[in-house]
């Protein structure tokens, strides 16, 4: 039995083939303060059930995901697992606290069945839960969930966003700020924390054979639709030193060379960006275990990502950038204030074609002031850039602009827009043309369009068969109360 | 809590009895004797959750309340289809395909809302908050739904013989 301060669990469901870094991360912090801490992936060992036992994985893993069980007798099923997982990590810890990790909100239910399993015979076990699905409805959504866990003593305390101070002030005086409240304060300093430590993690299971690493929290930019600064109040970012001495390390020491980015851009500081692609370059020249990387990117013309940034970008094994393009239209990107021309798009994806660095492009159908020019002006660019397509990874196209709480598009337009009950219902009275209707119509074009030319368009069939059902509950005039399928996927987590 | 319940009624020889339960409280019983859409409108005034909803389903002789051709077709039935149910603002109607239907021989059926068995119709509330089971249960529905339609979506939203869009680009 492993003895520890902390064991830190992953909660299912989360469809990933690669360790999530929160528990890592959380590991290496509380070790380096002098805590024992052991993790525990428990959702990559219900991943791996798809392959022993498939019908038992879709039971368990739609009950988790959506509270939903066609035959109630089965809800056996579930709590035999809950009962089995319970003991089964009680039987080989021996530990005071455990936290829980929870991703999406699609975790909730799996993180409160334990919970509630643990306290029922372990009441002295002190059960702590964080992470981004701790939250409904939204980045900086309501805490409801987890508050009514707190109030019924299933769990003895949660935190709000980043864990890593607050954990370790909770193991040490049960304070800290962003414990059980949502005043947390962002780190400023990220070079100065350990790397993520995954010495718990069976790695040679994970299909991806990937890692995830974080160079900056929060965003450079401020487009208009994004919600990100109403979490994350200020950009910080890590030095490219550190962020390539972490890579060769972890690569190093696990023997995966292959590397996410959690960011929401890699390149915002352009300073970092270069220091780390000029150290992996070098790296890559020598070694066998070549690095490679991927994440989302901004696009900038060639003043300011030069020739020789794009040559090192190969070098150092970028590929797969993900670019948040939005709009064909040059004037609904300035609107958007996603601050790139045409031309430095053109020039973007010149350099990006010629050094064979892949991209995928993500999309908004139906910005409030979109007129059909605009939109003729994005499928014009899909016409442009066709000579590329061999370099596309996806295109995500979506499900039609959301207006989401807390974003300065939903503030600058509240007074000349009717959200008519719903995030993607809304109707700007300034183009009135442009309802949802028009949006899932040109929506269909684009999608159409884009596959005929070729270009492979991320999830088309359940983004319809979403419109559909938003439709639906929109012609009755009721509330929208769903605004995605699935975010198991980390993928969807950063497209969302 | 307010339980709307919209039924379908075939009443041949005197139309089916329904009977709702709230868990195990009985809400109503009556024979539904009137052909055609009637409305149930009940109070539950305990609506604790998780929970159940039952209706069922009785007072039909398989024998003699289905009226048949020669060639096995039906004419007219004791039966009643359920079209939809609510539950305060949550309206269930394709989501209702998603329950069982318990027959009082004993078989299950599924993916069915017309009632032409005497049995009982189960609908098993597993959240303990009504919007989130009710979200849920979408998701389920979207996700692994297989009838739907793009070019009928694609119909309704372009509309009739204009699907063939022309932008030139």
């Amino acid at each position: 039995m492993k003895k520890c301060d902390i064991l830190i669990l992953t909660c299912p469901v989360i469809f990933t083939n690669a360790p999530l870094q929160a528990p890592a991360i959380l590991k290496a912090v509380l070790e380096k303060q002098g805590f024992r801490a052991h993790t525990y992936d428990l959702n990559h060992e219900l991943q791996k059930m798809a392959i022993t036992d498939e019908s038992k994985h879709d039971l368990l893993k739609n009950y988790f995901t959506f509270g939903t069980l066609v035959n109630k007798d089965k809800i056996s099923v579930v709590l035999e697992y809950i009962e089995t997982v319970k003991y089964f990590i009680l039987g080989e810890y021996k530990t005071k606290h455990i936290a829980l990790s929870v991703f999406t909100y699609q975790s909730q239910k799996f993180a409160e069945l334990l919970a509630k399993s643990i306290k029922k015979t372990h009441k002295d076990i002190g059960i702590i839960a964080g992470g981004q699905g701790i939250m409904s409805s939204g980045i900086n959504g309501k805490l409801e969930w987890v508050e009514g866990l707190k109030r019924a003593n299933v769990i003895n305390a949660y935190i709000v966003s980043e864990g890593e101070r607050s954990l370790i002030n909770y193991l040490k005086i049960q304070k800290a700020k962003g414990l059980n409240n949502s005043e947390w304060e962002q780190i400023t300093d990220l070079d100065a924390e350990p790397y993520p430590n995954y010495d718990d993690y069976k790695l040679q299971e994970y299909k991806s054979q990937k890692l995830l690493i974080t160079g900056s929290r929060g965003c450079v930019r401020h487009c208009t639709f994004c919600d990100i600064h109403t979490h994350w109040k200020k950009f910080v970012w890590r030095s490219g030193m550190e962020i390539a001495k972490e890579m060769l390390h972890q690569s190093k020491k696990y023997g995966i060379s292959k590397f996410l980015f959690t960011d929401s851009l890699i390149n915002g500081s352009m300073k970092a960006y270069r220091d780390f692609i000029n150290v992996i370059s070098q790296h890559n020249e020598t070694s066998e275990h070549k690095i490679s990387w991927h994440g989302q990117f901004i696009v900038r013309g060639i003043r300011q990502m030069t020739e020789q940034d794009w040559i090192l970008t190969k070098k150092s094994g970028g590929d797969g950038l993900f670019l948040g393009v939005e709009s064909g239209s040059e004037e609904m990107r300035n609107q958007m204030k996603k601050q790139f021309s045409d031309q430095d798009m053109d020039e973007f994806m010149e350099q990006a074609y010629k050094n064979k660095v892949s991209v995928s492009f993500g999309m908004i159908v139906g910005y409030p002031t979109e007129t059909h020019a605009d939109f003729v002006q994005t499928l014009s660019m899909f016409k442009r850039y066709q000579k590329y397509k061999d370099i596309f990874v996806e295109v995500a196209l979506g499900t039609t602009l959301s207006v989401l709480p807390g974003t300065p598009m939903a503030e600058s337009f509240k007074d000349e827009m009717d959200l008519n009950n719903g995030e993607n219902f809304w109707l700007y009275y300034k183009n009135p043309t442009l309802d949802f209707k028009e949006r899932i119509k040109r929506r269909m074009i684009l999608g159409e369009e884009c596959i005929r030319m070729g270009y492979p368009v991320l999830n088309q069939n359940d983004d319809m068969k979403l419109l559909h059902h938003l439709y639906s509950v929109h012609k009755k005039n009721k509330q929208q109360l769903l605004f995605d399928l699935n975010t198991d996927s980390v993928n969807n987590q950063k497209l969302s | 809590m307010d339980l709307n319940l919209k039924l379908h009624i075939r009443n041949y020889k005197g139309g089916p009895g329904i009977k709702v339960y709230w868990s195990e409280e009985k809400l109503f019983d009556k024979i539904l004797d009137k052909k055609g859409p009637t409305q149930l409108q009940l109070q539950i005034p305990n609506f604790k959750l998780p929970n159940t909803l039952k209706i069922e389903m009785y007072n039909k002789d398989m024998k003699y309340d289905t009226l048949l051709d020669k060639d096995m077709n039906i004419l007219d039935d004791k039966a009643c289809y359920i079209s939809e149910v609510s539950f305060g603002d949550i309206s269930l109607t394709q989501e209702l395909f998603l329950f069982e239907f318990k027959k009082e021989l004993g078989d299950v059926s599924s993916n069915n809302v017309y009632l032409g068995f005497n049995g009982t119709f189960v609908i098993d509330i597993t959240d303990d908050n009504i919007h989130q089971w009710y979200n849920g249960l979408q998701r389920h529905l979207i996700t692994n739904s297989e009838q739907f339609d793009y070019e009928k979506f694609k119909t309704e939203i372009f509309g009739i013989n204009k699907t063939k869009y022309s932008v030139k680009y």
